[in-house]
């Protein structure tokens, strides 16, 4: 097991050179002069010349990189063009938000979908079944930025205390609970969609096994059936979507940070890259990237404590 | 006699009881105003409330409310005093005297005097600020006691009392500029204004505080201070749906500029009320006069009088705003009065002039044929436009009513950098683009001086005549003197149709019914953010 982590951890270190000489060479090769860009049209040729000196901006794009990479390897991780503050502060203040948004819509899509994938494949071909199928499809083919919109008018204006939008408190306090729901929701919805169908199978699968129709014929009640015996082994197709898809959530938050305000990592994002804020999106990107690997490092973690037959080393 | 008594009694009581009674509701008028919280959206990005570093108008917002200029521009937009309290110019021009006001401190505590401003002007604002060229000729600032202060120049430069009143011109603590570092403009703040920073949670808000000691606001405003509210939140929205949700249901009080195709519906809405004006923003064409195509007027005309602006207004911005006669808006500093009457003859939509302008400067239409061609060349040209509502949408209405007097448009839309690099090189015909500023002279400098040429002269003017008419813009000796030159310049970008203004925005201002105030923000023709933080209040 230690072996495997070790593995593992080394394994990310090409993974985030690489992703960092893409984005780092990528976003260079995009039309637009970041100097100009945030200095505006006021500013004097010479002033943007200035800028763009100092900043290192004329030197051949492979320089910049090794400039980059030898700050980053000393924990310098560069400032921002258009902040001017050093970008591991700037992410820093917000990525905890990010983070808060996107454990909460994994929460409502765990809830949400295991919930009615047990409840379909119980009561397979029901209507209580197609129900759930009917749903899960809404919730799938709902782009996100409508369903915030809507969530936003449908429940926030009609309920009293229900905040439209922004940050709020912290998360521990009523007032960081309460704004967190509807972002939540938008995020956690459509997902939830995919894991109910997802959650269906497997268990209809698992339910098909002759253990479960030896533990039937023991005369053993149906919930015990359900949910000792079927519920925990029809999890680990579930747990690795859960791998695949937490990054998803996590960058699904852009969209739903924007409509709710929410003062996250996604909107620092989108307006860095609007601006060629080459330094902010370089390190957002590798924040993305780490949730990846991560992502899928649980996962396999997470097989072995589902099921104790799965040996990671 | 008695009974006369008896009434004379009971009316002397009445009377005691009523102006009791209208003495009352006088007090609680004046008193009710005070405290409670005013919530403002931000509906821009904001990058730093540094205004060395900011190019966005999003700061100014908030630093009108906590930082103040030394002159501001009053309702009738005259220069008024604000931090100063009287000047006086020599009579060879080159030395103006300011006397400022005495007894006003920064929030950091360090006072405001003649050393202190010169130290933030000669330390900070000029080498620092994006409008450091405006004080060019300023060869000198001298503290000559401790609340006057001299600017020497090396040549006779009026605009300095406008460029002193602008917006971005703002005076702040040098103290706290050295002590904050590189936390100004994200932790600190440190103004005269009726209003202290507090705290900046990026992305979400920022908390401002009222600055009990304010007193000195302009005296054309009907507050000179201290402000209403206990507090002002700016709220950082970007989302325009999100906002007006806030706005109608929500905690936010007041937005500023909102899409145009929302304000039909907030305008049926009995709890908020919507002011409007025109914005500063002008939408205009702009050909680029490095491509031989563009160089022939006959063509400019052409696509002038192919575009019909009231679609473009009804279609874009929901049928609000008001068309352009010149690139300055009529609430701009330096805007000619007689732009209307002298360009509405010649901005005129009229397609069959569009088709015998092409026919005579060669594009003719060939049968069969859906463009027109000149020796073969098909007539196609390329709009390089911008990925905001606000020009792309204009941008698709042209390309469409070009199409029908025969001419192919390749329509691109970027982000701002991607436009900006293309039009910076010089890869487009033309484009529809914008400009917002209230010192009309500067916006005339940038548009069409050719020092500004590539960004954010697009066009490429470069015209020698028109140079020296800036340069007396700049540095005529009298206001007249000056009008007459601006008007001039005003005067020639429509008679050469190289820049052809479209349309004006409208500004508009939506708060909900329990702000109060608005009446006397309105007066202001450009809703200063002082004037709001002195006028505004919450009804209890």
């Amino acid at each position: 097991m230690v072996g495997y982590l070790v593995r593992r951890t080394l394994l990310m270190i090409p993974v985030l050179l690489g992703v960092s000489m893409i984005i780092f060479f990528s976003m260079r090769l995009a039309p637009g002069d970041p100097v100009r860009q945030i200095l505006g049209p006021l500013a004097s040729q010479q002033k943007v010349n200035e800028v763009r000196n100092e900043l290192g901006l004329n030197k051949p794009i492979y320089i910049q990189y090794a400039i980059w990479l030898k700050n980053a390897l000393h924990g310098d991780l560069g400032s921002s063009i258009a902040n001017h503050a050093p970008t591991l502060q700037l992410v820093g203040e917000r990525i905890g938000r990010t983070l808060e948004l996107t454990l909460a819509a994994l929460v409502v899509t765990l809830v949400v979908a295991l919930v009615a994938g047990i409840i379909s494949a119980v009561r397979q071909y029901s209507i209580l079944d197609n129900t759930v199928t009917v749903f899960a499809l809404f919730w799938l083919s709902m782009p996100t930025f409508w369903l915030g919109l809507m969530l936003m008018l449908l429940l926030a204006v009609h309920i009293p205390g229900l905040p439209i939008s922004g940050g709020g408190g912290p998360l521990w306090s009523w007032d960081g609970l309460v704004h967190l729901i509807l972002p939540a929701l938008t995020l956690g919805l459509p997902q939830a969609g995919t894991f109910a169908r997802l959650a269906r199978s497997s268990m209809l699968d698992v339910l098909l096994q002759d253990y479960v129709t030896t533990a039937r014929s023991k005369g053993i009640r149906e919930s015990t059936v359900i949910f000792k015996h079927a519920f925990r082994n029809s999890l680990i197709p579930i747990l690795t979507m859960i791998g695949l898809q937490l990054p998803w959530l996590f960058g699904g938050s852009v969209i739903v940070e924007t409509v709710f305000s929410w003062p996250g990592m996604g909107r620092l994002l989108t307006s860095a890259i609007f601006d060629r804020d080459y330094p902010v999106v370089q390190v957002i990107a590798l924040v993305y990237s780490l949730a990846v690997v991560l992502g899928n490092f649980m996962t396999d973690i997470a097989y072995s404590v589902a099921d104790p037959r799965v040996r990671l080393n | 006699m008695r009974n006369l008594r008896v009434a004379s009694g009971i009316l002397v009581v009445l009377a005691i009881v009523m102006f009791g009674i209208v003495g009352v509701y006088a007090q609680q008028s004046t008193v009710d105003k005070s405290g409670g919280t005013l919530v403002i959206a931000l509906n821009e990005k904001l990058d730093t409330l540094d205004v060395f570093t900011s190019a966005l108008a999003s700061p100014l917002r908030v630093l009108g409310m906590v930082c103040e200029t030394l002159v501001v521009y009053d309702n009738n937009l005259q220069v008024q005093p604000l931090l100063a309290k009287s000047w006086s110019v020599s009579e060879d021009q080159l030395t103006w005297t300011f006397q400022l006001k005495e007894g006003i401190n920064f929030h950091d505590g360090t006072p405001f005097n003649a050393q202190t401003l010169r130290e933030y002007l000669v330390d900070y604002f000029i080498p620092k600020s994006f409008n450091g060229w405006e004080f060019d000729p300023v060869k000198e600032i001298v503290a000559t006691g401790e609340y006057t202060i001299q600017f020497v120049l090396d040549k006779p430069y009026p605009m300095l009392l406008k460029y002193l009143g602008d917006p971005w011109n703002i005076i702040e603590s040098p103290v706290a500029r050295a002590n904050d570092g590189d936390q100004y403009g994200f932790n600190a703040l440190s103004g005269t204004g009726p209003y202290m920073f507090v705290s900046w949670v990026r992305g979400d808000r920022i908390v401002l505080k009222r600055n009990p000691d304010y007193n000195h606001g302009p005296s054309f405003l009907t507050n000179q201070g201290p402000g209403y509210p206990d507090e002002i939140i700016f709220r950082e929205i970007p989302e325009a749906v999100t906002e007006v949700a806030e706005l109608q249901h929500g905690d936010v009080d007041l937005v500023r500029t909102v899409p145009e195709n929302m304000l039909a519906q907030l305008q049926k809405d009995s709890n908020v009320t919507v002011a409007l004006h025109p914005s500063f923003r002008v939408i205009y064409v702009s050909c680029n006069m490095e491509k031989p195509i563009m160089q022939d007027k006959q063509v400019r005309e052409a696509i002038n009088h192919a575009i019909d602006r009231q679609p473009i207004l009804d279609a874009t911005f929901g049928g609000y705003g008001e068309f352009a006669y010149s690139l300055l808006p009529s609430n701009a500093t330096g805007y000619w009065s007689g732009s209307k009457d002298f360009a509405s003859s010649i901005l005129t939509y009229d397609v069959n002039e569009s088709r015998r302008l092409l026919d005579a400067a060669g594009w003719v239409l060939p049968n069969g044929k859906q463009f027109r061609e000149k020796d073969g060349q098909v007539l196609k040209l390329d709009l390089v436009t911008f990925n905001v509502p606000r020009y792309q949408l204009p941008a698709q209405v042209v390309k469409a009513m070009l199409t029908e007097v025969g001419i192919d448009v390749n329509l691109e839309v970027f982000d701002a950098a991607a436009a900006n690099a293309r039009l910076e090189a010089g890869d487009f015909d033309f484009t529809v683009t914008g400009w917002a500023y209230n010192i009309g002279e500067v916006t005339l400098d940038m548009i069409v001086g050719s020092q500004s040429i590539p960004n954010p002269n697009y066009a490429r003017y470069n015209s020698p005549e028109i140079d020296n008419l800036l340069q007396t813009v700049r540095l005529g000796a009298t206001d007249e003197e000056r009008s007459a030159a601006a008007a001039q310049v005003q005067q020639q970008i429509i008679e050469d149709q190289i820049d052809i203004p479209l349309v004006v925005r409208i500004d508009s201002l939506v708060a909900k019914t329990r702000v109060g105030g608005l009446d006397d923000l309105e007066q202001n023709p450009w809703w200063l953010d002082l004037a709001a933080a002195l006028e505004l209040y919450v009804k209890k």
